[in-house]
């Protein structure tokens, strides 16, 4: 009986906080492969958009934008972080989400990418495709931000904008290690989810 | 009756002391360091083992069948590729750094030249994916492996699961290669007290504790450090090695200090392969003159092995390193699948 109660009450509030992202450009719902003309004047095209978020229970989640329902998950806590804490990077699992076969996995300096965002940017007519692979858990170049969620929500809109105004793409346009401009353009897209 | 159970177990026991040092599995040597790889994740069975030999010799893992991991790791040269500075992969693709020896894995805290790779089961993504070592995808791997008949019963049979996944892929290999331990040289036997060096590998031995000991450092002989040993970078290569990794200019030019162990049969030597002889490292070494930067501060007490002798000496010490029981083992030999 006292089981059944548990079962049917107890472990649906504790454990399945469905987390839901809900990804835009100004008030437009965010597509891959979509042109879109930003306030700056210059549009954007995303071809590749993936990300890992995590808790402190141990909990990673990849987000890929290809699979839209990877846009909801079962988190335990609202203490999300965006990126993968150090313990997540070594810890020498090659299972679920951390499966180097989701194309996430540095093999050759250990470690995952916790931000790939590929795609093409338009300014005054010229492209300008860039690759960003963004990643690092050792100190300074860590790339792990908390993120504030509103309280008694669990739908968080992400104003993609605030992170593509933000790129370097016609000074740095490719990223494929560490450093201090990896670093902050993942900081700008911890400032995109509200 | 009891008396008759307790003799049967007892007998059990003693068969099967017999039998583990024939069966090639993990074991760690008397008074040597506790390893680092994490066995609680990764439990060694003899189908493990014997799983992730057949993996090791099998081209199946490179993009058009044809190289597998032993064609660059002889087990005759101590796992290492002998005669080639650098090993040549798919299509005759030269890659840019010497095989290293495959032995005593379960005791480095990283892996590579520059020490990139932390976790032994991760490492065997990257021969298996490089393009100029086996050329493949973890896809595509998987996708082979999983047509395999008999390749879906071994992986049911060691790790329970019907479809082989990355993770499981990496265990079985690495339940061969964390196996490979070699602690029976002479040296050894010489620690163990059950046999004597000659005159001259007893003087050899006392110009290596002086001189090498430092970077070679007993019993694994490697400290697993970085360092730079004057022999310049290559000129067409360029690889800046450690620096790589860590991003930091001072780390420009560090390799991993490789153990001696098996040293003898494991040419050419250097992180690009470019001494064919154990001669000629020992006198780069002594010829200090000639030492191009840069230079780590390991190097800055001259090494003393000015005469002939002394080099000569020191020569055959390094060859008591030399493990035939491990080289010869037949059980990390190729076998048919059974």
């Amino acid at each position: 009986m006292l089981r059944s109660f548990l079962f049917f009450f107890l472990l649906p509030s504790l454990a399945f906080n469905q987390t839901t992202l809900m990804p835009q450009v100004g008030s437009e719902r965010f597509e891959l492969h979509q042109l879109y003309s930003m306030s700056n004047g210059d549009s954007i095209r995303i071809d590749q958009f993936k990300w890992y978020m995590s808790t402190a229970q141990g909990e990673i989640h990849l987000v890929d934008a290809s699979e839209p329902t990877s846009y909801s998950f079962p988190f335990s806590s609202n203490a999300i972080h965006l990126g993968l804490d150090s313990t997540a990077n070594t810890a020498g699992r090659f299972d679920g989400a951390y499966d180097p076969l989701l194309g996430m996995y540095w093999s050759w300096n250990t470690g995952y990418i916790h931000l790939k965002l590929v795609g093409c940017l338009v300014q005054k007519g010229h492209q300008f495709p860039f690759e960003y692979h963004i990643g690092g858990y050792k100190a300074p170049f860590e790339t792990f931000v908390p993120i504030k969620i509103p309280a008694g929500t669990n739908k968080i809109l992400l104003h993609l904008e605030r992170l593509f105004v933000a790129l370097p793409i016609t000074r740095t346009p490719n990223i494929m290690l560490p450093g201090a401009t990896a670093q902050q353009i993942f900081h700008a897209f911890s400032t995109v989810f509200e | 009756m009891k008396t008759w159970g307790f003799l049967f177990i007892a007998c059990l026991g003693l068969i099967s002391l017999m039998v583990l040092p024939e069966d090639g599995l993990f074991y760690r040597p008397e008074h040597w360091p506790a390893p680092q790889y994490a066995f609680e994740k990764n439990p060694l069975t003899i189908d493990g083992f014997s799983l992730g030999r057949t993996l090791f010799y099998d081209p199946i893992l490179s993009t058009d069948s044809t190289v597998s991991c032993a064609s660059c790791h002889f087990q005759y040269t101590a796992f290492a590729h002998v005669d080639h500075p650098t090993s040549h992969g798919v299509a005759s693709r030269i890659g840019k750094r010497n095989a290293p020896g495959l032995m005593n894995l379960a005791w480095y805290p990283n892996f590579h030249w520059d020490g990139g790779v932390i976790d032994l089961n991760g490492q065997a993504i990257n021969p298996m994916t490089h393009p100029d070592e086996m050329g493949s995808s973890l896809e595509e791997i998987l996708y082979k492996l999983n047509r395999d008949s008999w390749y879906r019963s071994q992986f049911k049979k060691v790790f329970g699961v019907e479809r082989i996944k990355t993770s499981q892929l990496l265990n079985a290999l690495a339940q061969f290669t964390v196996s490979l331990v070699s602690a029976n040289s002479k040296y050894d036997s010489v620690i163990r007290k059950e046999s004597i060096f000659t005159e001259q590998e007893k003087k050899g031995y006392k110009l290596f504790q002086r001189h090498c000991n430092q970077c070679h450092t007993e019993p694994l002989f490697t400290n697993f450090k970085f360092e730079a040993n004057g022999i310049g970078p290559h000129p067409q290569l360029l690889d800046s090695g450690r620096a790589l990794i860590t991003g930091k200019a001072a780390d420009a030019y560090l390799f991993r200090v490789p153990t001696l162990r098996n040293v003898e049969h494991s040419f050419p030597y250097m992180h690009d392969g470019r001494m064919g002889k154990l001669k000629e490292v020992i006198k780069h070494y002594a010829s200090q003159s000639s030492w191009v930067k840069p230079i780590s501060k390991a190097f800055t007490n001259p090494i003393m092995l000015q005469t002939d002798e002394e080099q000569k000496d020191l020569l055959s010490f390094l060859k008591t390193l030399t493990d035939k029981s491990f080289l010869f083992n037949p059980a990390y030999r190729f076998r048919n699948k059974n």
